[in-house]
């Protein structure tokens, strides 16, 4: 994981100052209408100087009440909650629930407790995940009614936009308690420790006929009874309904033992559809972010439409990972499959050849940053029953209608980081070179005996 | 082209709701208060803040769509700067086009300011801070210039800016940070803002209550001096409503003696027949309605004195007064003190917008007579008086200072010196009164003010009084070595009213900035210190407008004055106006129309009281009291029937014409006759009363009905005044403690009354499947207040799983029953009558034993789970 750089650790650290802009402003503005009022104010004695003066009285004294119950009313649920943090009495619990596909939105189910809100303001959060990374300052939405008087713990949700599909380490949470007028905010850091991925989103790939490759030996054993050929392998103690003449009355002679034996035979057959996916990226420039989040999304969207066809279809889908993830814990393979594909990376040190068994092979998806040679070279080793399935990225990228200048000029866009890095990628060179790559793979494959999905 | 939102439309609304409302509210009450001080806008708060309004809403629709602010807002400016350029074509005449541009204009800007705050409060961020710190800043100069010095007033004025200000602040940070996500978006405003506007109420409360004393201190420093001592109404209190509509000047509206004052509006119009002896010049003089006399040491400020010796103020409540029957004290012009160059002359009063009671003419008044309004003209005036007056020929309303020019008028105010020259001194003036209008305090203020009077005069080597007078005139209008004046007239000095000697005293020795009030005031002070016995008289000043009309003069708001009187043995009272000129004095925009003209000859006025009113034959029966006939007075005794035809006739009462059925039974009535038919009959000598009325015709033609002010109406008008104390605002504060305290103590006590009411219905209802439903709810809502509540569970499920086993009850048994009744159609039967008789009181009891009370208590004073309770389905 990389290392938060400078910036990120000034930036980080100024989101603990006591004191908001709007504090410093009201201040600003506050003190030039103190200072015009005072210049407007007649020099002479009289009734206008004398009434302005106590207006100004009761102005200040009314705001210094505000703003000291103002200031009272969140240190006070922050020095308890800071208590309780030194206590360690302090839970959190996160929970990823579904998510919303089209605008990646992860909702997140968070309580915490002991969490005494500021009276009339506000409490806040953000994540610090990925030891780096900071969240939007967000609040819980309630998810239900009130019913108790007096809350000393915060629970609701939050539809976090996330717009990479992959893993993320929550760290922290930073809790902001804020004044009624947003001028103080007091925030403190609870540790978290929660993972989750973001999953992808099947693209339609439409019916494909795929056929099985991969040669499996599947070990079968014969429950008839019948005289089969075969290894003993196996004893097993005798049960009932178990066919007794299977008893090996050898073993019985010795130890009085009861045990049967289970003869197996080997079945060799075509039956497995080895999928393969390469994350690997032949031109470098995968760290552009369009295409660590844009492209990267595309190509695991495209991979986990396409193995969900796949399998919907019938037959042995076996996932081959490029990388080293962990899937063991997934009792389901299609999730342990969604979870490699979501957490997987661009890549630069498996490549293509290396990774795929030609003979097994089905189903490889490809993407414009593959290497053509490599590519070419696996297609010399396979024959027609091989699918490729090529992942244009550039097909994932948003479209930005740039002589729209009507809408350019009257309309205020959503401040967009994918949108920003579209533009600097559709005039990139790296765009000109992935398009040219896409061609020449596409022209590839075209030329080969492989069938071609292009996605 | 699809355009997204920047916010959704729960924080619209709410926008629109909290943030613009409020805003409109407080720009209306803002504009409403300019208005009054600031000529220039017309009057016309109510357009202006329809104008804001409309700006504001539609920037707050717009920017809560993904509009950019400036490229829209040039679109916008561009668009009006072509509809200005094309106001300005199609209106060819040169005073057409400036006034639409101007009303354009004005709509414009108010239309931008409105669109900018909207724009602000929507979508920029900080914008409430800029908004709320400029607002309050602007605002407090404001109030402190324009509010009349009372400790209410001041509150009232600045109390909700000083509240708006925060709130804005709050509210627009609120729904900014609102979770777009959050399902009970309304609930959770609703509760904050309360309790945002409790705790902001509660501070200002406390605030004001610590600072009462020095808001006091001030009002009586440079208010009108405390509370009032007659009757409620405060001494000087301002022009005010009458509770009609009109103004009434009773007790003196010094509101109006600057030109803060409404332009616009028409007092009341004068037709005064009083002429230069060439009998064709109208000589206008001011109209008097009451005199300040007395220095009341404790105010440190002139009053008006009804105990003034040789009160010479007649003034009468003139819609007392029945319709042409006349009022007269003759007993003014004896107290007038001055036979002198004196004649009688009369006036007639047509009023507008001054209050029906008011009597006001040039002094000294003494005879009233209510005349009515011609029919073309009711709509306009809603009463009118006739006047006589005992008036000294040496006044003038053009003696203000300059007679411009014109050779007759110098001539005439020379020749008035001249013959006022002649009393050289007051040895002939009463000691007693003498006295009482020469009175000044001892104290180094006042001695400060002898010694200038004495400087003046010495200076002027003036020796007669009326060349002191005229010496104290010059030295109001003397220049500085820039030739500049060094007396101005000002809109603002300070506080409308009567000035405190303190406040003359700074406004003749450091500011010599004032308005009428203070011209007058400070030249009573100087002519008393003389020795001069001299009052203020404050009324109207009487403005010649028009020659298309001489003689008729028109009178509005802006019009009302002050000015000093001075007493000439053997002359009385003659009018010395002191106040400069103001250089920026604006004639009343609206030019003086036509006058009300009578042309019809009264030849029946009758008094009395309706007997009987028929509606549809248009018939009253009068019980007539006495009558006026061909101008000749007649009593009836015993008083006489008289059946009257008003088929024709128009009904009114002061506040303006009504219609027939208003008449009520026992009202007491005037009624007058124009009809040709009386022309017939002349009364003879011989004539009685009795045998006038047996001639008239019967049913007599009425023209004209009059309903007098009753006793209790009288009342009812002086009402508003009589609320018009000042609010204490320690009761004030304990209402509102108490109110907020009771609202609490409902609040929690809500829980355990809602369940007693479900107990009571569940064990009194009738039949036994209604009182079942009963039941069920008492004993769901008590198990749910108790913290039991149902959660994903079913009814059943829940009685069965959670409760029965917790409690050892039969919940589940007779929730079977229960919803047997409620699902199945089949007639209940033993079994289930038992079990619901045997449910209720004993399932309530079991809970509640096994419940300690403290845990009982603490629960029900949660309303957070009845509102749980009620907002999820039950079954």
């Amino acid at each position: 994981m990389d290392k938060p750089t400078l910036k990120q650790r000034l930036s980080y650290l100024s989101l603990f100052a006591p004191v908001r802009l709007y504090f410093i402003l009201f201040c600003l503005c506050g003190s030039i209408a103190l200072w015009w009022v005072q210049y407007q104010t007649p020099a002479q004695p009289g009734a206008i100087p004398t009434v302005l003066a106590m207006l100004l009285k009761v102005t200040l004294s009314f705001m210094a009440a505000l703003l000291t119950g103002s200031f009272l009313s969140v240190f006070i649920p922050f020095l308890l909650f800071k208590i309780q943090t030194r206590r360690g009495a302090v839970q959190v619990k996160l929970d990823n629930e579904q998510q919303n596909n089209r605008k990646l939105l992860q909702k997140i189910s968070m309580s915490i407790e002991p969490l005494i809100a500021p009276p009339f303001g506000f409490l806040h959060y953000r994540f610090l995940y990925d030891a780096k990374d900071l969240s939007p300052k967000f609040s819980l939405a309630k998810t239900g009614l009130q019913t108790k008087l007096f809350q000393n713990a915060q629970q609701g949700f939050y539809q976090w936009p996330l717009p990479a599909i992959r893993a993320y380490d929550v760290d922290k949470l930073v809790v902001y308690f804020e004044d009624i007028f947003q001028f103080f905010s007091l925030s403190t850091t609870v540790p978290v420790n929660q993972s989750f991925y973001t999953k992808p989103t099947g693209m339609a790939a439409g019916e494909q006929q795929i056929a099985p490759q991969k040669t499996d030996t599947e070990t079968i054993r014969i429950e008839e009874l019948r005289r089969v050929e075969g290894e003993l392998l196996h004893y097993k103690n005798f049960e009932n309904n178990d066919d007794v003449r299977r008893i090996v009355w050898k073993i019985y002679a010795k130890n009085k033992e009861l045990v049967v034996r289970i003869p197996e035979i080997f079945d060799p057959f075509a039956s497995h559809i080895y999928f393969y996916c390469s994350f690997f990226d032949s031109i470098g420039i995968a760290d552009m972010p369009t295409l660590q989040t844009r492209g990267l999304n595309w190509f695991k969207n495209a991979c986990w439409g396409m193995y969900e066809q796949i399998k919907k279809q019938g037959g042995e889908v076996k996932f081959i990972a490029d990388q080293d993830i962990p899937t063991n814990h997934f009792t389901d393979t299609g999730k342990g499959v969604e979870y490699s594909l979501a957490v997987s990376k661009w890549q630069q040190h498996n490549p293509l050849n290396n990774y795929v068994k030609a003979k097994d092979a089905s189903v490889v998806c490809v993407h414009s940053l593959t290497e053509v040679g490599a590519l070419s070279q696996l297609l010399s080793q396979t024959g027609t029953g091989l699918t490729i399935v090529l992942v244009k990225l550039n097909h994932g990228m948003a479209k930005t209608n740039v002589m729209n200048w009507l809408r350019w000029i009257f309309l205020q866009e959503e401040k967009d980081d994918d949108k920003t890095n579209t533009l600097k990628w559709k005039w990139s060179s790296a765009r000109r070179k992935l398009v040219a790559n896409e061609k020449k793979l596409e022209a590839l494959v075209k030329g080969s005996e492989a069938k071609l999905i292009v996605l | 082209m699809r355009i997204d939102r920047t916010h959704n439309v729960k924080k619209e609304l709410a926008q629109y709701l909290l943030l613009a409302l409020p805003t409109v509210l407080l720009i209306a009450y803002v504009l409403k208060m300019a208005n009054q001080y600031f000529a220039f806008l017309e009057n016309g708060w109510l357009r202006q803040t329809i104008d804001f309004g409309i700006g504001m809403v539609a920037a707050i629709f717009i920017f809560a769509r993904r509009f950019r602010f400036l490229p829209f807002t040039a679109v916008l400016v561009a668009t009006a700067v072509v509809a200005y350029k094309i106001l300005g074509a199609v209106y060819v005449g040169e005073f057409d086009a400036f006034f639409w541009s101007i009303k354009f204009l004005n709509h414009i800007i108010l239309f931008f300011a409105g669109w900018l705050v909207g724009y602000g409060l929507s979508r920029a961020r900080f914008f409430s801070i800029f908004w709320s710190v400029l607002l309050l800043a602007a605002m407090l100069l404001v109030v402190s210039k324009i509010t009349e010095i009372k400790t209410d007033a001041i509150i009232m004025a600045f109390a909700p800016l000083l509240a708006y200000s925060f709130y804005i602040i709050y509210t627009s940070e609120l729904i900014r940070n609102m979770n777009d996500d959050e399902p009970l978006f309304a609930w959770f405003v609703l509760k904050r803002l309360l309790g945002f506007g409790v705790v902001i109420a509660l501070i200002l409360f406390a605030l004001l209550g610590i600072f009462k004393k020095d808001f006091d201190a001030i009002e009586k420093e440079w208010g009108d001096g405390g509370k009032p001592k007659d009757g409620g109404v405060p001494k000087n209190s301002m022009t005010k409503n009458d509770g009609q509509g009109t103004t009434t000047q009773n007790s003196l509206g010094l509101n109006s003696f600057n030109n803060k004052a409404n332009k616009d509006s028409v007092l009341f119009v004068a037709k005064l027949d009083n002429f230069f002896p060439d009998g064709k010049t109208p000589n206008p003089l001011y109209f008097t309605t009451d005199y300040f006399t007395r220095f009341d040491v404790e105010t440190q400020s002139f009053e008006i004195d009804t105990l003034r010796p040789s009160n010479d103020l007649f003034s009468p409540d003139v819609s007392k007064v029945p319709l042409f029957f006349t009022k007269q004290d003759t007993s003014v012009i004896r107290k007038s003190m001055g036979d002198k160059n004196r004649k009688v002359i009369t006036a007639e009063v047509y009023k507008h917008n001054l209050s029906a009671k008011l009597y006001t003419a040039p002094s000294t008044g003494f005879f009233v007579q209510p005349i009515s309004v011609p029919d073309e003209n009711k709509d306009i005036y809603k009463s009118a008086y006739k006047a006589k007056m005992y008036v000294s020929e040496l006044n003038s309303a053009y003696f203000v200072y300059n007679p411009a020019g014109n050779k007759d008028l110098e001539k005439f105010q020379e020749q008035r010196f001249a013959l006022l020259r002649s009393v050289p001194d007051f040895k002939t003036v009463p000691k007693a009164f003498y006295d009482y209008y020469t009175f000044i305090p001892k104290g180094n203020e006042y001695d400060s003010m002898r010694s200038l009077a004495k400087e003046i005069v010495t200076k002027a080597k003036a020796k007669t009084p009326v060349d002191q007078i005229i010496a104290l005139r010059d030295y109001f209008l003397e220049k500085d070595e820039n030739g500049q004046p060094t007396f101005r007239y000002s809109d603002n000095p300070g506080i409308p009213g009567m000035p405190s000697a303190n406040k003359l005293t700074y406004f003749l020795f450091q500011n010599k900035k004032g308005y009428c009030a203070y011209f007058a005031g400070g030249t009573l002070f100087l002519l008393r210190a003389l020795g001069i016995p001299s009052r203020v008289a404050t009324g109207f000043l009487t403005v010649d407008r028009s020659s298309k009309n001489p003689g008729w003069f028109w009178f509005y708001e802006d019009q009302a004055h002050a000015w000093v009187q001075a007493y000439f043995p053997g002359y009385g009272w003659i009018d010395f106006d002191t106040t400069v000129p103001d250089a920026e004095q604006k004639e009343a925009p609206q030019p003086d129309q036509t006058p009300p003209l009578t042309s019809q000859t009264v030849w029946l006025v009758a008094n009395g009281k309706a007997l009987s009113v028929d509606t549809v034959a248009k018939r009253v029966t009068m019980q007539v009291e006495k009558f006026l006939y061909w101008d000749n007075p007649y009593e009836v005794k015993p008083s006489k029937e008289l059946l009257m035809d008003v088929s024709l006739a128009k009904i009114s009462r002061d506040s303006g014409q009504v219609a027939i059925g208003s008449i009520q039974k026992g009202d007491e009535i005037v009624s007058v006759s124009y009809s040709e038919q009386f022309k017939t009959i002349p009364p003879k000598e011989s004539d009685s009363a009795l045998s006038l009325l047996k001639r008239f015709p019967n049913p007599a033609p009425i023209d004209e009905i009059k309903i007098m002010a009753k006793d209790e109406e009288t009342k009812k008008d002086k009402a508003p005044e009589a609320k018009a104390v000042p609010t204490n605002w320690q009761h004030v504060f304990l209402t509102f403690l108490s109110i907020i305290g009771g609202f609490v103590l409902l609040l929690f006590a809500l829980p355990w009354l809602i369940f007693r009411y479900l107990h009571a219905r569940a064990k009194a209802t009738q039949p036994a499947p209604q009182r079942a439903y009963w039941q069920f709810m008492a004993s769901t809502y008590y198990l749910n207040q108790m913290g039991f509540s149902r959660g994903p569970l079913t009814a059943t499920q829940f009685a069965s799983r959670v409760v029965d086993p917790k409690f050892g009850t039969a919940l589940s048994t007779f929730m079977n029953t229960f919803l047997k009744t409620k699902y199945s159609k089949q007639p209940i039967d033993s079994y289930d009558e038992k079990v619901l008789a045997g449910h209720y009181p004993a399932f309530w009891q079991t809970v509640k034993n096994q419940l300690d009370w403290k845990y009982r208590f603490s629960h029900f004073l949660n309303f957070y789970r009845s509102i749980q309770f009620f907002t999820t389905p039950k079954i």
